[in-house]
């Protein structure tokens, strides 16, 4: 059976167990308002709808040092996904949530310290945003997990939202910003439902044409499904000292970072003891790209909020496939250098220096052919426990003193293992193509036996099935094809002013780009090309 | 079918707006926040047109524009956007938002049954979101099912639902139980549930229409309860969260004509006209051009609506209740009154058809019929004054005096100025009646003597 017959007859079995990441947007910040049905004086007072605020829906966490001053680090998080820029005024933060950074510098995964957010309405004359924020800590909490409490302190700063605040050696932002995450999630969708077969269109592969996204003149192919759309943002830069410990998993100089979001307790809708009108309970937490919606499925994601980073080996390593080895693992070749013969034979990484024509296939290999891996749990420990794990010894050039590089491609500021997918995360670091390429060469796959190629053979436990489970598919060409060929290579965020993003990200803290314009209004970027 | 329809509505419309051009207050094209999302989301089907996800957003832009002007051509355009989207995903959980917005539309345009099977499946598609269950309840209520409604109402509450404790559950949870608290007859609890309500669209910030019709919508229950007071209160303050805002004018209209403050009720309905020329705002104003004097404006006004009636009454589009209410209130049509009411009941069997069904059959000379079919309007003991008046006046074309007395002495009990024109008459025949009953009592105080 050749590839593209493999991909025709899934189409009976590829009810995909997972929603695309967007879903998670989706479903929490498009619950509807429906405006009730009045029968009792004239029609059509009834109908729907507004959006839902998605105050508590965090989108993405963000832990990177200054560039300008590597003694400081940044940390940001994302809510109300979505945010249209025609509304821009209803876009706030709720006063019944905590929102909350929660830092993890010792051996476990548990916060060490946290950073906590508190918002309150005021009236306009007070600020003109209509709210105020107050930053507690960082401090240690006083309760550790998924039920918090406001710490007892002074607060570290206060002042009205929409602005950048500084007090006490801290200096924080509150307000709309671009959205800064970058994927071509409308093709996510059609691929993860046997719509389409990749992110872009390979007529000639050898073995059967292949569905994508046609290139555009500006080598191109992807579309930035959150192109366009805002978010609000809390950002905070403070002394990274301040956050320094003995080391995240006992790894000098890193931090595990997470954000959590949480709603004030009901006492009466739960029987939880030392529970108090004060208790706020975790309903969302946040912590590297992508890895609940890629890796969680749907009917889990409530119950993966409502747990801790701490349990997340014992209750989350199952839904991760096992890493390929420098050993061969089913005696057909699987290895990690097997896989990277595979891909450039079928021409998955033909875009390697740039296409000028725009002809690429595929991303280059950003783990040579080489990489040393012999631990099959490498994804697991790279993935869980689900926080951003940032090394605050490694300089925001990717020069760690006194050490040399370990990053996958010789960019240190790639980690793969303990120290997750990347340092930190930057804004601009292109961290869907990171995950992608990461996924491909690594994870371990059973492809048909007709096949003949590395992984071909019977099913295996620990393995993803081609072609039946289309997350294969997704990750195969390594990239989404938002950025022109000639930048695909470069997942690191190094392409300022941009990285993938449609608009440029500021030089200066709080680093994030401006809300994004009304199409056709000034301000408007054309990039990537409109279609 | 559907569309043609829309199109003939919107050329009367346009046709009203047309002969409204000379009032004060022209429509304004209403250049706002709603018309940015629009045309952002309009941008970003451009960008991809083959992204189920923005059509659903474009499509529930659309339905906001169809409740900010009262123009349905916005619902037609809607529906497309959603359709659109549903054809591109409509298997997985996904497709449950675009599933229950279109079944909002179809709602809108009282498919209910069609609106019901839709919200039913958006339930389905993805279990874990409740807010499909207001639409379910929703349609249960028009189609008279009111056992499944409040059924459907309750998984609104549901504290083992993640969502229970967002914004969007808790708002679905509050209008609906005040939509069944004043249904079942419980008024105080349903104005609680109703100003709970406006609190959470606040503090939500939904939309500026949305918090506005909220305001109306306590307004409403306000002067259902007879508190002109609060009731203008409340319509002011939808007024002012959403300026120019038609139905804000209508309830200042109806609070104004009930205080005999006719100048200014005239002044409020062409405001709302002037946004939208509803049926009910045109009869509203002829009424009040009647109660006034101006029996020549009056006409003008009801000429209007008979547009309307003979359009909608060949299109079978969503005013058929209205006119048959409006025919049979004026003596009018009163054949057709009856036609349309029961071609209503082809849809739906709430306590507001029966009660159209039972109005028409009062005044096409049917008072046994009408009487059962009051007996159904009333079945669920709601508290409104014009029930009761209906009510009232059936049981005395069928010389039930007793209940016909105590009908009418609740509709007054309740609201002293109920309608600008049949509060009158509500009192000129429980006079009537009083004197009747009098004069029995002393007939037969006579006829006892030896």
């Amino acid at each position: 059976m050749n590839i593209s017959r493999a991909l025709r007859v899934s189409v009976a079995v590829a009810k995909s167990k997972f929603i695309p990441f967007c879903v998670a947007f989706v479903l929490v910040a498009a619950s509807a308002f429906f405006l009730p049905a009045s029968g009792r004086a004239s029609d059509h007072r009834e109908s729907p709808t507004a959006d839902a605020n998605g105050e508590g829906d965090i989108t993405d966490i963000f832990a990177f040092l200054d560039p300008n001053d590597a003694s400081q680090i940044v940390l940001i998080m994302n809510v109300n996904p979505f945010a249209v820029p025609a509304e821009t005024p209803s876009y706030k933060y709720s006063p019944d949530i905590l929102y909350q950074f929660k830092i993890a510098h010792d051996k476990r995964a548990v916060e060490d310290l946290v950073i906590q957010a508190v918002f309150e309405n005021v009236p306009t004359t007070t600020c003109a945003s209509g709210q105020t924020i107050s930053i507690y800590g960082p401090s240690r909490p006083h309760v550790t997990g998924t039920r918090n409490v406001v710490l007892e302190e002074r607060p570290t700063l206060k002042g009205c939202t929409n602005t950048t605040l500084q007090q006490n050696g801290i200096e924080v932002f509150t307000g709309l910003r671009d959205d800064p995450f970058v994927t071509d999630v409308g093709q996510l969708n059609r691929i993860l439902q046997n719509k389409q077969d990749l992110f872009r269109d390979f007529p000639a592969f050898a073995l059967g044409p292949l569905r994508g996204r046609p290139v555009r003149a500006d080598h191109t192919s992807g579309v930035d499904g959150f192109g366009g759309f805002n978010v609000t943002s809390i950002a905070i830069r403070l002394p990274k000292s301040d956050l320094a410990g003995s080391g995240f998993l006992g790894a000098k100089g890193l931090l595990g970072i997470w954000g959590t979001t949480s709603m004030k307790s009901k006492k009466t809708d739960g029987d939880h003891e030392g529970d108090s009108d004060q208790t706020f309970l975790q309903f969302q937490r946040v912590g590297q790209q992508l890895f609940k919606t890629i890796f969680v499925p749907s009917t889990m994601r409530d119950a993966f909020n409502a747990t801790k980073p701490e349990d997340d080996t014992q209750n989350w390593s199952s839904l991760i496939p096992d890493a390929l080895t420098t050993k061969d693992n089913d005696g057909t070749g699987n290895t990690i250098a097997g896989r990277a013969g595979l891909l450039t034979a079928l021409g998955f990484t033909d875009a390697a220096g740039g296409s000028a024509a725009g002809t690429g296939r595929g991303a280059p290999l950003l783990l040579p052919a080489n990489f040393n891996n012999t631990s099959k749990d490498l994804l697991r420990s790279a993935l869980i426990p689900d926080v951003l794990r940032i090394n605050i010894d490694v300089l925001p050039n990717g020069i760690l003193p006194g050490a040399a590089a370990t990053g996958g491609n010789g960019d240190p500021q790639l980690g793969l293992g303990a120290s997750g997918l990347q340092n930190g995360r930057r804004p601009a670091d292109t961290v869907t193509d990171i995950l992608l390429q990461f996924a491909r060469q690594l994870a371990d796959v059973n492809f048909p036996s007709s096949l003949g190629v590395p992984g071909s053979g019977p099913a295996r436990p620990g393995a993803l099935t081609f072609a039946t489970d289309r997350r294969v598919l997704v990750v195969l060409q390594g990239t989404d094809w938002i950025k022109p060929d000639a930048q695909v290579g470069n997942v690191s965020g190094n392409v300022a002013p941009f990285g993938g993003n449609d608009q440029p990200f500021l030089t200066q803290f709080p680093f994030l780009a401006p809300p994004a314009p009304l199409p056709g209004e000034p301000g408007t970027i054309g990039f990537p090309a409109q279609q | 079918m559907q569309t043609r329809t829309i199109h003939k509505i919107s050329a009367a419309v346009a046709c009203f707006v047309f002969l409204f051009a000379a009032a004060a207050w022209p429509a304004r094209a209403q250049q706002n926040e709603t018309d940015g999302v629009i045309r952002f989301f309009q941008w970003k089907v451009s960008q991809d047109p083959d992204d189920f996800f923005n059509y659903d957003k474009l499509g529930v832009a659309y339905i906001q524009k169809a409740r900010e002007t009262g123009d349905i051509t916005y619902y037609d355009l809607a529906g497309k956007a959603l359709e659109k989207s549903l054809a591109l995903e409509s298997t997985h959980a996904q497709a449950g938002s675009a599933t229950k917005h279109l079944a909002a539309v179809y709602f809108a345009e009282h498919r209910f049954a069609d609106a019901l099977a839709l919200a039913q499946k958006a339930s389905d598609l993805n279990p874990g979101d409740h807010t499909p269950y207001a639409l379910i309840g929703d349609a249960h209520s028009e189609m008279g099912e009111y056992e499944n409604a409040w059924t459907a109402y309750s998984q609104l509450a549901d504290p083992k639902v993640p969502q229970s404790e967002t914004n969007g559950l808790q708002y679905l949870r509050e209008t609906r139980e005040s939509n069944r608290a004043f249904l079942t007859g419980d008024t105080k609890a349903a104005l609680a549930h109703m100003q709970q309500a406006v609190q959470i669209s606040i503090d939500a910030r939904m939309a500026k229409e949305n918090i506005a019709w909220s305001q109306f919508t306590l307004g409403e229950e306000y002067f259902l309860a007879g508190d002109r007071a609060r009731a203008k209160s409340a319509y002011e303050s939808s007024l002012q969260t959403y300026p120019n805002y038609h139905r804000g004018f209508s309830g200042l209209g109806k609070v104004a004509a009930a205080e005999g403050r006719f100048s200014d009720a005239i002044d409020s309905y062409k405001r709302a006209i002037a946004v939208i020329p509803l049926p009910a705002y045109v009869a509203a104003l002829g009424d009040v051009y009647a109660k006034s004097g101006s029996a020549a404006e009056a006409a003008k006004q009801y000429a209007l609506v008979e547009y309307i009636g003979r359009l909608n009454a060949f299109n079978q589009t969503v005013y058929n209740r209205e006119l048959a209410v409006f025919y049979a209130e004026h003596d009018i049509h009163l054949h057709e009154s009856l036609e349309l009411a029961r071609k209503e009941f082809e849809v739906r069997h709430d306590i507001y058809t029966w009660d159209a069904l039972a109005w028409a059959l009062y005044k096409n000379g049917q008072p046994q019929e009408a009487g059962t079919a009051m007996k159904e309007a009333l079945r669920l003991g709601t508290n409104d004054a014009l029930l009761f008046f209906h009510a009232g006046m059936i049981y005395e074309s069928l010389s039930m005096h007793e209940k016909a007395r105590d009908f009418l002495q609740r509709a007054l009990a309740l609201n002293p100025q109920f309608h600008v024109l049949y509060a009158n008459t509500a009192q000129a025949a429980l006079q009537k009646l009083s004197k009747d009953s009098v004069a029995a009592k002393s007939k037969g105080a006579t006829d006892a003597q030896p």
